[in-house]
């Protein structure tokens, strides 16, 4: 009798898959800022939400239901992850140059801060760098477009002439339409009169 | 009359050919490859396409990477991803337009590891982040996702006979 109810369990077990790798395995970890977000997790048979940190889940089959959460190992996820956890990359960083008014040069106050964008694409290496030009409400929109677009190619020449590729840079411009502090027309804002640089 | 009519078919003819051949050019930027170990594959479309540091990948693309390799990323949202050995993930869908509301990721693993932090969009629209496996969509609301699809067996045998 006992012998049957073994034999049960263990016809049960790999019916159910215990035995089995799963199709697929979901790990919620802390970021590396150390806060842990919320994912869940759905197929055709259920759906189940992971909320701790290192909380992991298997799915046998997309119309069958998740085995029961539970909590992986450092060393669990090292094994499994270590390899790709290397190659994440930095997240980008984004840098702003500004302008005088009605002005491409870039403003002598911000060469410091060109030289941060030059330190951060040098010790990344980077090979992709967007570089959004904009300006205040001072003038007519039109000649705002062409100027955002001004400021963006000075920044572009000044990194180019330090070496860095202009194939690895992305101009983007979009006049007085983005501003960071919303006006007047007409007022000028030099906070708004910019170029938002991002290293990635 | 006739002429009329031919050179309006010719006109809409012209037009529908030349908005069809924009709409293919047109994929969405999903953002560039950050960083590659060993040997990457690219997959737009039909085509294998050169990858390596600073290739910038569109909506659609297909990475794969082989048994030594691996590969990191770095979405326009500031998503930040990678992928293990033997993996392969489609970038199906991207929107990042913030000023207009319009948010949304899907990515799709098929096979491998892969390590998602997120960015904008599953902050900006917690839930419209989601990451599609053989056996199950997470979305993500907020920070780090680990995922792992194990080989299938027919994969494995696949691996064994290359």
């Amino acid at each position: 009798m006992k012998c049957a109810n073994v034999m049960v369990l263990i016809l049960l077990c790999v019916a159910a898959g215990c035995a089995k790798t799963p199709r697929a395995s979901f790990y919620l970890v802390p970021d590396p800022e150390g806060r842990v977000g919320e994912v869940t997790v759905t197929n055709q048979a259920a759906s189940v939400t992971l909320n701790k940190a290192n909380e992991t889940v298997a799915a046998m089959r997309v119309d069958q239901a998740f085995k029961e959460s539970r909590m992986a190992t450092s060393e669990e996820i090292e094994t499994k992850f270590g390899d790709a956890l290397a190659l994440v990359p930095p997240p980008p960083k984004g840098f702003n140059i500004y302008f005088h008014t009605d002005s491409s040069k870039v403003d002598a106050d911000s060469l410091p801060m060109f030289e941060q964008v030059l330190a951060e694409v040098r010790q990344r290496d980077s090979h992709d760098i967007s570089l959004n030009g904009h300006t205040d409400r001072t003038g007519e929109a039109d000649w705002n477009m062409k100027l955002s677009l001004e400021r963006a190619n000075a920044v572009k020449v000044l990194l180019v002439e330090q070496g860095v590729s202009a194939d690895y840079l992305t101009i983007e411009y979009y006049g007085e339409s983005k501003p960071v502090i919303p006006t007047e027309d007409n007022v000028s804002e030099p906070k708004n009169r910019r170029v938002e640089v991002v290293v990635r | 009359m006739r002429k009329h009519q031919l050179a309006l078919i010719l006109a809409i003819t012209i037009t529908a050919a030349c908005s069809s051949s924009l709409a293919e050019s047109q994929e969405e930027l999903v953002g560039s490859i950050a960083n590659v170990k060993g040997t990457i594959h690219l997959l737009r479309g039909q085509n294998e396409v050169a990858a390596g540091k600073g290739t910038r990948l569109y909506a659609s693309d297909i990475i794969r990477t082989d048994a030594e390799a691996g590969v990191g990323v770095v979405l326009r949202d500031d998503t930040t991803l990678s992928l293990g050995p033997s993996s392969e993930l489609k970038m199906s869908e991207f929107k990042f337009k913030p000023d207009e509301g319009i948010l949304g990721m899907t990515l799709s693993i098929a096979k491998g590891t892969l390590v998602y932090i997120s960015g904008q969009i599953a902050k900006l629209a917690p839930g419209s982040a989601q990451i599609e496996t053989p056996a199950g969509v997470a979305a993500v609301r907020g920070t780090e996702l680990l995922v792992e699809v194990p080989a299938t067996k027919a994969e494995k045998q696949a691996e064994k006979a290359k």
